[in-house]
């Protein structure tokens, strides 16, 4: 797995940056990332694997479903509605 | 002679249980090792500290009563700093200690160690060795599979994590960006790790927890949702690459529609992207060097659970 623990930082953590702000201040944007990640790929100058990883996490949803807990409290599957 | 051992209990409305939870710690000892129990009230409503008191050799209690809520993290940390033992035992307000967890302690304690205990459920034939962190969401899975001996694990439990006073002020403690609840003490054990330090599951010290009952979980959980998913998505931020943090994002869009724009709002007016520069230009290691230590994939790409 690669993870560059904040190596080349400024570029491309400039991009989180930007997705974050984004979602946290238009809820349209916050329906574009969580109905068409594509949508968000010309505005926010994603790469093609940036969109890949974006499209991915809808995959997650059914794996953190499976015994991941978010909370170390307990033992329970993922609290996603 | 023997060190003194502090055990750190943050509380918070709990007041039927914590007074249980230090007599076990207290009775269960095996050493005449002294004790010191530092109880922080994270500002119960319930009175849960007022009357705290052990009649028995070698246990001192001290409480302490915070006057707003500051949540789980930042609550240990309070504790962990008044503490004065050399050994630091973090745990929470509602379990036992199994008999004789003095000992294990001080016989598996070294420089630069963790030690994870075992966490056995009450009710259930339940056993986690420690746990495993899931990426990149950021939660975590309970190690089932008992250990042979003393094994290294990625992460200490909250109910039973153990290290020298010492190495919890170098390590920085729990992250205080971390709001209310979840996800600050895995952070910290994978910080450990980045510190230089180790994790082991030791399997005979065990902490019997009691785990929330569903109605009693759905309530917390609702409550601290926001928290939760707040804390997951800083978690990753520190660590993550681009890719996975983008994964991350949308994941929790998804799966937590009602609170991700609020949880990306306190992320962006956090200091975030300071901790992670922080971390990046002060830690040993970096997020890959954990992730080839304990082989950790992206659970999509992996294909499987």
């Amino acid at each position: 797995m690669s993870a560059e623990h904040g190596g080349e930082a400024s570029a491309d953590r400039e991009k989180i940056r930007r997705v974050i702000q984004s979602v946290a201040n238009e809820a349209e944007t916050l329906k574009q990332l969580q109905d068409s990640p594509e949508s968000l790929k010309e505005r926010f100058h994603l790469t093609d694997a940036e969109l890949d990883a974006l499209r991915s996490g809808r995959l997650h949803i059914g794996i953190a479903r499976m015994e991941v807990t978010f909370v170390n409290d307990m033992t329970i599957t993922a609290q996603a509605r | 002679m023997t060190p003194l051992i502090s055990v750190v209990i943050p509380v918070r409305n709990e007041s039927d249980r914590v007074a249980t939870t230090i007599r076990s710690i207290a009775d269960m000892r095996s050493t005449e090792c002294e004790l010191e129990i530092i109880v922080v009230d994270d500002a119960s409503a319930d009175g849960s500290c007022s009357r705290l008191s052990y009649k028995g050799p070698g246990v001192s209690i001290s409480t302490h009563q915070l006057k707003e809520r500051v949540g789980v993290p930042r609550a240990r940390n309070y504790g962990a700093y008044a503490a004065s033992g050399d050994l630091l035992f973090i745990t929470d307000a509602h379990v036992r200690f199994c008999g004789g967890w003095d000992r294990y302690v001080l016989e598996n304690i070294e420089q630069n160690r963790v030690i994870a205990a075992t966490v056995r459920d009450v009710a259930s034939a339940f056993k986690g060795y420690g746990c495993s962190l899931a990426v990149p969401f950021m939660g975590t899975r309970w190690n089932k599979t008992p250990p042979v001996g003393t094994t290294p694990v990625q992460i200490a439990a909250c109910i039973g994590t153990v290290l020298e006073r010492t190495l919890f002020e170098k390590v920085g403690g729990y992250d205080s960006g971390m709001i209310l609840y979840g996800a600050a003490e895995p952070e910290f054990s994978v910080r450990c790790w980045l510190t230089g330090a180790e994790i082991v599951s030791v399997p005979e010290l065990e902490v019997y927890h009691r785990f929330k009952l569903k109605d009693e979980r759905d309530r917390h959980v609702e409550e601290l949702r926001l928290s939760i998913v707040h804390n997951c998505l800083r978690f990753g931020l520190l660590y993550l690459d681009e890719v996975n943090s983008l994964q991350m994002l949308r994941y929790f869009a998804l799966a937590f529609p009602e609170q991700a724009q609020e949880a990306f709002s306190l992320l962006e007016s956090s200091d975030v992207w300071q901790r992670r520069d922080f971390l990046k230009s002060t830690l040993t290691y970096d997020f890959d060097w954990f992730s080839n230590r304990f082989d950790v994939k992206n659970l999509a790409k992996q294909g499987a659970l």
